[in-house]
C-alpha cells in the first residue's frame, strides 16, 4: 500500500474520520418494495420452469414409443369419427369436440380466475396472520358464487360477516376513498399500475375490508410465472389518486 | 402448502439443499428471507432503484443457477451478499459510459425510500454523498459502502467481496480521499467544528514561461 500516501498524501485522521462519519447512512435501509420483491419472484419461478423445460426434453426419447403408439391410435379413432360422420347425417359435432375438451389423461389444473371487474366489500377484518386463509375462503367462495367476470353485480358482498373476521362493513357505510376505489373503474386502474409497475395485469380479486382496524383495499393478481399463484397486496382505498399506500404483501397458492 | 410454512422450520443451508434437489419453492423462500438485505446492499452501493432492482435480479439469477457450486464453507446469506455485491460492481462497470437511468422505475417515493420524519438536510446530504459515491471507482465504491456505510466489519467486507483484508483497507482508504474533496462542503454544516480551510488547487503554470 506504499502507492496509497503517494496519491493522496492529504487524507489525514481527522479527514478519514470526517468521511466516515458523513458516509454513515441518514435513514435505515426500507424493506425491499413489494413490486420489486414479486419481480424477484416472478424471476425465480421462470427460472424453475426453465430448470424443468430440459427434464421434459430428456424424457421425450423414453416417451416416443408410447407417443407413436398414441399417435396411430388417435389417427385410427379420427378416421372411425370421419367415417361415422360420412355415414350419419345426425352425429353431432359436439359429443367430438367435447371428448376432444376433456382428454382422461388431461392434468387436472385449475382454470384462470376470470377477472374481477367489481369489488366486493367482505368487510373482513384481514390480520397478516390470517390474511392467507381469508383469501384462500374468499377466493372459493367466489369460484362457487360464479362471481364471472360480466356477471357480477356492481358491489357483491360474498361473505357474511361474523365476529370474529368482520367489523360488519356494508357498502352504504364505507368512507369516501372505499367508495371512489369501488365506483371509479379507470382511477382503480391507476392503482394497479402504480402497485405492480405493469399497466397489463388485471385482478382477479378486489375486496374492500379492514387492515389494522383502517380501510383497506385487497387487490390479487395472477402471478405472471405461474397462473396457480396468487400476488396479494393490500392498500389503502386511497390509491386510486395513484399513490399507494402499501399495507402488506404476500404470494399465496391458490386454492 | 403455503411454503413460507412449509419451510418455516428449515436454516438456510437446508434450503439451499433442498433447492439443489429440486424443490421448486426452497430458493424463493430463501431470497424472501434475505430480500431485504440484498436491497440494502444493491441500493447502498449503486443509489438507484431501478439499478438495485436489476442488480439484484441478476445476482439471483447466477446464485440460482450456480447454487450447486455452493460448498458450504460460508453462510448462505455471506456468499448471497457476494453475488450481489458483485452484480453491483459489474452493473457500476457496464454503466461507466452512460449515466445512470433515472427514474425508469421512480420508487424514490415508495415508503421504504421516505421517512417524512427525516430532516431535509439529512436528505440533502444523503443525495450529496450518493452522488460523491458514483464518482468512485466500481471496486473502491464497493469497499467503501461494505465498511462505511453498510458497517462491515474489514474482515467481513474482505469475505463478502472475495478480497484481502489490507485490500479493502486499502480501497476504503484510497476511496474516502477521493471522496474529501466531494464531500469537504459538508463538513461544519451545524457549526459544531472548526472549519478547516481547504487548500486551494495549484495554479497550472503558463504556456508564456517557457
Amino acid at each position: 500500500m506504499a502507492d496509497v500516501p503517494e496519491l493522496f498524501p492529504d487524507l489525514g485522521p481527522d479527514d478519514e474520520q470526517f468521511v466516515r462519519e458523513t458516509l454513515q447512512p441518514r435513514q435505515p435501509d426500507g424493506p425491499v418494495p413489494p413490486a420489486v420483491a414479486a419481480r424477484w419472484q416472478d424471476q425465480i419461478a421462470q427460472l424453475h420452469d426453465e430448470a424443468a423445460r430440459p427434464h421434459e426434453r430428456r424424457s421425450r426419447p423414453q416417451l416416443r414409443l408410447a407417443g407413436a403408439v398414441a399417435s396411430i391410435a388417435a389417427l385410427a379413432l379420427l378416421a372411425g369419427v370421419v367415417l361415422n360422420s360420412v355415414s350419419s347425417t345426425t352425429t353431432s359435432p359436439t359429443v367430438a369436440s367435447g371428448d376432444a375438451a376433456t382428454p382422461s389423461n388431461q392434468k387436472s389444473v385449475a382454470a384462470p380466475l376470470p377477472i374481477a371487474r367489481t369489488v366486493t366489500t367482505s368487510g373482513l377484518q384481514y390480520t397478516p396472520g390470517a390474511i392467507r386463509k381469508q383469501l384462500q375462503t374468499l377466493i372459493t367462495q367466489r369460484q362457487d358464487k360464479g362471481a364471472v367476470a360480466g356477471s357480477d353485480p356492481m358491489v357483491t358482498s360474498l361473505v357474511q360477516p361474523t365476529p370474529e373476521t368482520s367489523v360488519g362493513t356494508s357498502a352504504s357505510v364505507l368512507d369516501p376513498a372505499s367508495q371512489l376505489f369501488i365506483a371509479d373503474e379507470i382511477a382503480r386502474a391507476k392503482c394497479f399500475v402504480e402497485i405492480t409497475g405493469s399497466d397489463s395485469r388485471s385482478p382477479v380479486l378486489l375486496d374492500i375490508g379492514q387492515f389494522s382496524s383502517e380501510p383497506a383495499a385487497l387487490i390479487a393478481f395472477a402471478t405472471q410465472a405461474n397462473s396457480q399463484q396468487l400476488d396479494i397486496w393490500v392498500v389503502r382505498p386511497s390509491c386510486t389518486t395513484g399513490e399507494p399506500e402499501i399495507l402488506w404483501f404476500g404470494r399465496i397458492q391458490r386454492p | 402448502m403455503d411454503p413460507i410454512t412449509a419451510f418455516s422450520d428449515l436454516d438456510d443451508r437446508a434450503l439451499m439443499a433442498a433447492h439443489t434437489n429440486g424443490n421448486p419453492d426452497a430458493f424463493g423462500e430463501l431470497v424472501r428471507r434475505h430480500q431485504d438485505r440484498l436491497w440494502a446492499i444493491a441500493m447502498r452501493t449503486l443509489g438507484d432503484p431501478q439499478e438495485a432492482s436489476d442488480a439484484v435480479q441478476e445476482a439471483l439469477i447466477s446464485a440460482f443457477r450456480s447454487a450447486s457450486n455452493y460448498r458450504g464453507d460460508a453462510a448462505v446469506t455471506t456468499w448471497l451478499h457476494r453475488i450481489v455485491v458483485n452484480a453491483c460492481i459489474d452493473r457500476m462497470r457496464r454503466n461507466k459510459s452512460r449515466p445512470t437511468r433515472s427514474n425508469a422505475l421512480d420508487l424514490t417515493d415508495h415508503p421504504a425510500f421516505t421517512d417524512q420524519h427525516d430532516r431535509i438536510d439529512d436528505q440533502l446530504i444523503s443525495l450529496d454523498v450518493r452522488a460523491a459515491l458514483e464518482k468512485l471507482p466500481p471496486e473502491q465504491r464497493a469497499a467503501v459502502v461494505a465498511v462505511d456505510v453498510l458497517g462491515y466489519s474489514i474482515e467481513d467486507a474482505a469475505e463478502l467481496l472475495g478480497i484481502p483484508a489490507g485490500t479493502v483497507k486499502s480501497r476504503c482508504f484510497r476511496g474516502r480521499a477521493r471522496l474529501l474533496p466531494l464531500l469537504e462542503h459538508l463538513r461544519n454544516r451545524d457549526g459544531t467544528e472548526s472549519v478547516t480551510p481547504v487548500p486551494e488547487p495549484p495554479q497550472p503554470t503558463t504556456s508564456g514561461g517557457e
